[in-house]
């Protein structure tokens, strides 16, 4: 007992790791970041942290549908949030549909959390979304950033499933391949549904085909 | 307790001043577009210090609608190169009405000096400019954003419709008849250039009239507005390295881009570029500079302006 009670006195419970500090180990190594969050005891407020703050920066990046289609400030602000939630129910969609593809496809029989860690830190780079905002290059440097997000997604599936390179992309690919199938058939109504929340929150229909409303609409020329 | 190298300080604060005003660029057209200024637009200036001809000819032969360049922080035409060249102009083509009170660089009109929340800083950093400091750059760089802002196919509509509104405006209050079919020639110095090219699809419209665009070491993006216009006549100078921001950043004038709107309408005739031998952009020895000389001793102002004469035909 007293042998045992020695090492116990010297042990720590590690330390709570701050989001700037995942991001900056992220930046280092993208499986360091996801060992990081592993041993932090708010590992989970963490992940959910990384996918509100992407979604928030996707959203923002991507308002510019909200200012073409004349929304109100207070509607865009509603709309904003609406974006937010949605992709954090994209996030869980797509983390379960992972999850399905490893177990059932690759015989990997991981946690749903360590799925979800997987997923969710691979979000990190979807931070920088506001970035799309720059004018000219934002779009461009939006696809970087999720091209960038999806390589981390193959690096953190190979070490958290242990998979092979091959195996992460495959998987990943039918994870995708999955939430298509859903979309085009019982994902229909969900679907329907978001859209109508979305033009709710906007207070009209909105139009995400920005040159439908650039070329029906003239220049307002009176003072 | 971060302890940063004052250099990467520098560096740091300087990449997270660029950042911020990238982000920030489209706002003003976005919002303008969104009516959450409430069809608020800065009036024109009608007391000019120092006005260029303002009644119109009799027989007006065109209309010339001066877009300044990316130094330009004012509606007024403050910088006394452009007010020379535009005097200049004036004299030279006698039919023409100069119209001269747009700022391209804010779809509101409104100058930089006079902004809501930054008036205070442009202020002080237009008279850094005077004094030759560093005032300059961030004018230029501020505005340049506009122009990529111009240029971008999601704020570009936007942007360009309020330019449009903004240069109707203006030729109406200098007595544009719209449907008399009277020629407009959009002159666009520099980052002036895109604005005008943007926005000739919607003023071409509005006015169902000839446009023809004067890119004056333009900075130009492949532009449907190319389209749309009669012609486009490209000035440039040989030592003017700012006019190559188009070739270089904008991948639709990439020769290999053989289906853009820039390369279709170079195939077909549209674009004549004009060499004007050593000149650079601006300053001393730029294309309104009189006191530089060309070989046969006319200044570059007067060759600009012989120049502009002879795209007329006077």
């Amino acid at each position: 007992m007293d042998v045992l009670a020695f090492p116990l006195s010297l042990w720590q419970p590690p330390e709570p790791v701050s989001l700037w500090e995942i991001v900056i180990a992220f930046f280092n190594s993208n499986v360091q970041a996801f060992t990081v969050a592993l041993e932090s005891p708010n590992r989970n407020l963490l992940v959910l942290q990384i996918v509100a703050l992407a979604g928030f920066s996707e959203a923002i990046g991507q308002c510019v549908a909200l200012f073409a289609n004349r929304v109100s400030p207070l509607r865009f602000v509603m709309s904003l949030g609406v974006s937010v939630v949605f992709f954090i129910l994209g996030y869980l969609v797509w983390v379960v549909s992972l999850w399905l593809v490893a177990d059932w496809i690759f015989n990997r029989h991981v946690s749903l959390w360590l799925a979800g860690a997987a997923v969710g830190l691979s979000y990190i780079p979807l931070i920088f979304s506001f970035l799309a905002l720059m004018p000219y290059f934002g779009y461009p440097v939006l696809r970087l950033l999720n091209v960038w997000a999806a390589v981390a997604l193959v690096n953190i599936l190979r070490f958290s499933f242990e998979f092979e390179v091959w195996q992460a992309v495959l998987c990943a690919a039918i994870g995708l391949g999955v939430i298509f199938a859903l979309r085009l058939t019982i994902g229909k109504p969900v679907l329907w549904l978001m859209r109508r929340l979305r033009n709710a929150a906007a207070g009209k229909p909105l139009q995400l085909d920005l040159a439908k409303i650039f070329y029906s609409n003239e220049a307002n020329d009176e003072e | 307790m971060l302890s940063l190298d004052p250099i990467y300080t520098i560096l740091l604060i300087i990449l997270l001043w660029f950042l911020l005003s990238a982000i920030s660029a489209p706002f003003e057209a976005l919002g303008w577009w969104a009516g959450w200024y409430g069809g608020e637009v800065e009036p024109t200036v009608d007391t000019p210090s120092a006005p260029v001809r303002r009644s119109p000819a009799l027989n007006v032969s065109h209309y010339f609608v001066f877009l300044t360049g990316i130094a330009g922080a004012e509606q007024e035409v403050y910088l006394p190169r452009e007010k020379e060249f535009l005097r200049r102009v004036a004299d030279k083509v006698t039919g023409a009405v100069i119209v001269d009170d747009i700022f391209p660089y804010s779809v509101i009109n409104r100058a930089l000096t006079h902004q809501r929340f930054f008036a205070w800083f442009w202020r002080y950093t237009v008279r850094r400019k005077e004094r030759g400091g560093w005032g300059g750059f961030l004018i230029n760089f501020r505005n340049l954003f506009q122009v990529a802002v111009s240029a971008d196919f999601r704020y570009g509509p936007m942007y360009n419709q309020g330019s449009t509104a903004l240069i109707l405006r203006s030729l109406k209050r200098y007595g544009y008849v719209v449907g008399s079919g009277i020629p407009v020639v959009l002159i666009g110095y520099s980052g002036g250039g895109q604005i005008a090219l943007g926005s000739a699809t919607y003023l071409k419209r509005q006015l169902k009239a000839p446009i023809y665009v004067i890119g004056l070491g333009g900075v130009m993006c492949s532009d449907v507005g190319l389209e749309h216009i009669e012609h486009l006549y490209y000035i440039r100078g040989r030592r003017d390295t700012v006019h190559l921001i188009g070739p270089i950043f904008f991948p639709g004038r990439w020769p290999m881009m053989s289906g853009s709107y820039w390369n279709q309408a170079k195939a077909n005739g549209k674009i004549t570029v004009i060499d004007m031998g050593q000149m650079r952009h601006n300053g001393p020895g730029g294309y309104l500079d009189d006191d530089s000389f060309t070989e046969n001793g006319q200044s570059y102002l007067d060759t600009t302006v012989a120049t502009i004469g002879g795209i007329l035909g006077v």
